[in-house]
């Protein structure tokens, strides 16, 4: 498994070019097909005026009111996801974590339904899912530091207790929910979809989410250490509780945004983060950057699919659930060997 | 970083719940000596061997580093001093070995610094040292268990400790392995470091140890060089063994 060192350095610009690369292809493609060259005269100050007036007007509509932040909602909830996956499978040292361990879809899953029950507008309905999100992870921290101080495996049987509670509390909401209006949203926005996703969210949610991918990269080298056991770390002179509780904070609010933006999107969180170690080693400074750039080009991809496939448009939940799988089997293949089976 | 250092535990008492694992220990590792702790399993070493490392909190009596208290000192300058090497476990994730040797370096860089050429120069001579660096670019989770336990020795030595604190290091290895391990450790005595390791083995502690230590029923029954505290009393008051049967053999016996 040597690595050529080359291809490893050069791994976070590449993915950067394809990140870009990606977004510049779904942006042109659609119902309405965008050629490169006009969308570069678009977005290139001195082009615009090569395009004809109504048709620039339209374009204008197409590409920055309606393409750009269903792309950017894309790229911040698939470099979540994949980023707090990562983070999450190295403080909890286990493959198997998805950023869902700790319950918060569980909350931000009642705690929409609960707004859409109450007819609440919609942004108070995503501010619901994410407080509801958070409060689900803060439950399940309390429980672990009651019980077992905090430590990893208390963490996931308190995820396990709370994301037990919230999707009962799920159920209750939708049971007596409105079966012809509102139980149909709420299933949709479960499935998980982007195209609730509206600008002004989308650009709220865009620093936070920055910043909390930022937080864990920052972190990555004590998650190296921390992935190597408690005691260990501690000797290495990591504050453990510290770093873990801090990341924690961090993918759980990214997360819990992720969900208030497009519901609940599942595997990208899971299996993202093994082909980057495939492709980076598993070191998190680098690994994290790159889930995040994975998981949006990923997402991004899964997006034009949920579009394109068909007249109607398909929740991108099932796309990356329908994904998710062959990819993890394949990835599986390959990093079997690690587990220590 | 040559010099005298040294860690020192007195009046040790510790307890879980109602059980009393330590009742007055006092242990001390000094640069230079490969000392040996033996004890019955449930004995305490590991306990201790905690509380030496300031892993958890004392209950009654005194850990210092040089003269200052393990617990409150700073964690980043005490794993300058003092490393704690583990049993070779399996890591979930395949770090090379160099990237598990370079986490050495974390308490010399601090969480968020970048390693600078001297970090991976301290971390290819602790390779060189443990006659490691064939295995630099090998995935940690791919190797031996004898190798994996020369690794986290490595990492103690990029850290640039002087005194190792050590659990069971021969305890997953075979016969070879258990041999040249211990060859390692001398060396790393010959050279000034103190390394303190719990085992199961009289012998191993006999054949390459400065000092050997006795706990049983959490308090030290006999502390000194190894001819004089290892002997077939001693060893059938430890271990419990009737001393009629045939379990010690030394030139001589």
């Amino acid at each position: 498994m040597r690595r050529s060192g080359t291809l490893s350095i050069a791994a976070l610009p590449l993915l950067a070019v394809a990140l870009l690369a990606t977004v510049v292809a779904a942006l042109c493609i659609g119902r309405f097909a965008i050629g490169p060259g006009e969308l570069l005269a678009l977005i290139w100050p001195g082009g615009r005026h090569a395009i004809a007036s109504d048709r620039l007007a339209m374009l204008d509509t197409i590409v920055w009111q309606i393409r750009l932040p269903r792309i950017a909602a894309a790229v911040l909830v698939g470099a979540s996801l994949s980023a707090s996956g990562a983070a999450f499978q190295t403080v909890f040292r286990n493959p198997l974590v998805s950023p869902g361990l700790l319950g918060v879809g569980a909350g931000a899953g009642f705690g929409a339904a609960l707004g859409m029950l109450l007819s609440l507008e919609w942004t108070l309905v995503q501010l619901l899912a994410f407080g509801m999100g958070l409060l689900a992870v803060g439950i399940a921290a309390g429980i672990a530091r009651i019980f077992g101080g905090g430590s990893p495996i208390m963490l996931v049987l308190g995820g396990i207790l709370t994301a037990g509670l919230f999707n009962a509390l799920l159920s209750l909401a939708k049971y007596v929910a409105d079966p012809y209006d509102q139980l149909p949203a709420i299933v949709y926005w479960l499935m998980g979809t982007l195209s609730l996703a509206d600008p002004p969210q989308v650009e709220r949610a865009t620093v936070p989410i920055l910043l909390g991918i930022g937080v864990l990269v920052l972190l990555g080298r004590a998650l190296d250490a921390l992935s190597m056991g408690d005691d260990e770390a501690r000797t290495l002179g990591v504050p453990v509780g510290q770093v873990r509780a801090g990341v924690i904070a961090a993918a759980t609010l990214i997360s819990a945004l992720t969900v208030s933006i497009a519901g609940m999107i599942g595997w990208i969180g899971l299996v993202v983060p093994h082909l980057a170690r495939l492709l980076l080693g598993p070191g998190n400074t680098r690994l994290i950057p790159a889930s995040a750039m994975i998981g949006a080009i990923l997402l991004v991809a899964a997006d034009g699919l949920a579009r394109g496939i068909s007249t109607v448009e398909i929740p991108i939940g099932i796309i990356t659930e329908l994904l998710g799988i062959p990819i993890f089997l394949a990835v599986l293949h390959r990093v079997r060997r690690g587990w220590g089976a | 970083m040559k010099g005298d250092h040294r860690l020192c535990a007195r009046g040790i008492r510790h307890g879980w719940g109602d059980r009393q694992v330590l009742s007055g220990v006092d242990l001390e590792l000094r640069s230079g000596e490969l000392v040996a702790l033996l004890g019955r399993n449930g004995a305490g070493k590991s306990t201790l061997m905690r509380l030496m490392l300031g892993l958890d909190r004392l209950q009654h009596g005194t850990v210092e580093l040089d003269g200052r208290p393990v617990g409150s000192m700073n964690a980043r300058e005490r794993a300058k001093l003092l490393a704690y090497v583990p049993q070779g476990h399996l890591a979930p994730f395949p770090y090379t070995v160099r990237s598990v040797v370079e986490l050495g370096r974390l308490p010399a860089t601090g969480l968020f610094g970048r390693l600078s050429a001297g970090d991976r120069d301290h971390a290819t001579r602790a390779m060189e040292t443990m006659a490691i660096a064939g295995l630099a670019e090998r995935p940690y989770t791919e190797l031996s268990g004898g190798e994996r336990q020369m690794v986290l020795i490595a990492r103690a030595l990029a850290q640039g400790a002087r005194l190792l604190l050590m659990d069971e290091p021969v305890s997953a290895l075979d016969y070879g392995n258990q041999l040249r391990l211990l060859a390692r450790l001398e060396a790393l005595a010959a050279d000034g470091i103190g390394v303190l390791f719990t085992t199961h083995h009289p012998d191993h502690a006999r054949s390459v140890c400065s000092r050997a230590s006795l706990l049983d029923h959490g308090a030290i029954i006999a502390d000194g060089p190894p001819e004089a505290v290892i002997t077939k009393q001693s060893l059938a008051a430890l271990y419990d063994l009737d001393p009629a049967i045939p379990f010690w053999s030394q030139p001589g016996d």
